[in-house]
């Protein structure tokens, strides 16, 4: 098991997310930066839907009190291992009773630790991601817990060991497609929206980012309706936000964007302070 | 009614239906939600109701600007929803301890509280669909001697159970949350459990009236919802 000795700013268990209850007004979850948790994944030989930790930036300190073999991807957090710095790219044997500290990214957001055999942690409504009155955990606290598969005879042989994660891209332009209010703009405001500096504030979350313009983009409250994680809406008085893997699956804001796939990962990527640009795909 | 279909990011489609919340025939988007979960079941992963729309997510693979080439809009399903909907009496007890708004309530509409409560309880409400937290329902049906703007300043925790007003709409806080509504009651039912299949006690297109229960009532039903033993009450009209 795992021994969280500090959480870092926000850490939690996360697969690919809870599907098929998003019609209960369940979120949908799952980690941050899928391509990066996939990766970290597909390196330890682990079904792409093994749960991992994410975590934010500073990451959090954990003590093995039994051997592993982890890989860690996304954000470029400094990795420590019994105090003695480690090239992450790769997977890496943790022996008995060590201690992993994540440190601090220079890029990135989210990092992840993925454990051959994968995070066990309870499963409800066919996930393992954390969310607050779902699961009994919302986030992990100093002092918690994470049971991991035991290492077997075949572990090892299906780890690949030679093999390197791809390298990690922040990319400031945001990819999206227009959203179901997207008319509701004025072409002054659909000019404002694209190929414009859009910062991202420190109030981002997994809910959702809030991001600030300088030219103000407007649009009226809607019925409400469904939204989904990459919907881009706006508030009455001007603030954009961009809802992220735990959005609620209804809202009543005008939908102006979605990101695609590749938009949201971007979008996770980007510190706070750092600013994005959309491009209408 | 007119109805249009659109690409929603790369996995899903929009339907959606041009009427206001009044007039817009619920039952046809009921209907459609059940025929396209039917006759779409290999590439639907899921499906999410709003008043006007329903939002159909995809599984990997499937091409949205496909499904709405070859999508018939002007195809008549009504005779697919066979889900039985039931119509539930949910138990609200309207006391002070837990209705800290009703006051506001009874004067923002020149009536008193004990007429508050007459007309909450006099209707049959239909659950349009579950959203904002888990199992939270949106509720048509509400008297319009009722209808009371939201707070100005939202409360940072509103009590699981809680039942609320808010604008010209009614609703149940089936978790603890943050929220704007004003709170007129509380029901000791469990809105929300997921061990339960499905795990939302309402599902879209059932009905509900609220029953008026005084705090003794309360703390019984609330004692058996945590025993297991509690029955809850249904009309059923079938």
């Amino acid at each position: 098991m795992i021994e969280v000795h500090n959480p870092g700013i926000y850490c939690s268990v996360q697969d690919l997310g809870r599907f098929g209850s998003r019609r209960y007004g369940v979120p949908l979850s799952g980690v941050m930066d899928r391509p990066s948790a996939v990766n970290a994944n597909a390196l330890l030989g682990n079904e792409e839907s093994a749960a991992v930790l994410e975590f934010a930036n500073p990451g959090p300190k954990l003590f093995f009190n039994k051997p592993a073999i982890i890989a860690i991807a996304g954000a470029t957090f400094q990795v420590h291992i019994n105090g003695e710095s480690i090239a992450t790219s790769q997977p890496v044997l943790v022996e008995t009773n060590s201690i992993v500290d994540l440190g601090r990214a220079q890029e990135g957001v989210w990092g992840y630790l993925a454990v051959k055999g994968g995070i066990l942690s309870e499963s409800v409504l066919g996930s393992m991601s954390f969310y607050s009155g779902i699961t009994r955990f919302s986030r992990i606290t100093k002092g918690h817990i994470l049971e991991i598969a035991a290492l077997s005879e075949s572990s090892s042989q299906e780890v690949n060991w030679g093999k390197k994660l791809p390298d990690y891209n922040v990319n400031h332009k945001i990819e999206a497609w227009p959203g179901p209010e997207y008319e509701l703009l004025s072409e002054y405001n659909k000019l404002a929206l694209f190929d414009n500096d859009l910062k991202v504030t420190p109030q981002s979350n997994r809910m959702a980012s809030l991001l600030v313009s300088e030219l103000a983009i407007l649009a009226p409250e809607i019925i409400t309706s469904p939204v989904q994680p990459g919907t881009i809406q706006i508030t009455p008085s001007g603030k954009i936000i961009a809802l992220m893997r735990d959005a609620q699956t209804t809202g009543g804001y005008a939908r102006i964007l979605q990101l695609s796939d590749e938009g949201i990962t971007n979008l996770t990527r980007i510190q706070p302070g750092e600013s994005v640009q959309f491009k209408l795909n | 009614m007119k109805r249009t279909i659109r690409k929603f990011g790369n996995s899903a489609v929009l339907f959606e239906w041009s009427s206001n919340i009044k007039d817009i025939d619920y039952t046809s988007l009921l209907s459609l939600e059940s025929y396209l979960l039917k006759a779409y079941s290999d590439e639907i992963l899921e499906t999410v109701m709003a008043y006007t729309s329903l939002a159909v997510y995809f599984e990997e693979g499937t091409d949205p600007d496909d499904f709405i080439e070859n999508f018939d809009l002007q195809q008549e399903w009504d005779f697919f929803d066979d889900t039985k909907h039931n119509t539930w009496v949910l138990p609200v007890c309207y006391s002070k301890e837990f209705a800290p708004d009703i006051s506001i309530v009874a004067s923002q509409n020149n009536i008193n509280e004990r007429e508050v409560i007459q007309l909450h309880t006099s209707r049959e409400y239909l659950v349009r669909f579950i959203g904002f937290l888990p199992g939270f329902p949106y509720l048509s049906g509400l008297d319009h001697r009722l209808f009371t703007p939201r707070k100005t300043n939202p409360r940072k925790l509103i009590e699981r159970g809680s039942v609320g007003i808010g604008g010209e709409q009614t609703g149940i806080y089936t978790m603890d949350s943050p929220g704007g509504w004003n709170i007129i009651g509380r029901s000791p039912l469990q809105f929300f459990n997921v061990l339960h299949r499905p795990p939302s006690l309402l599902i879209p297109g059932d009905k509900i009236q609220f029953r008026s229960i005084d705090p003794h009532t309360f703390e019984r039903i609330h004692q058996g919802v945590i025993e297991g033993t509690y029955e809850l009450e249904r009309v059923n009209h079938d």
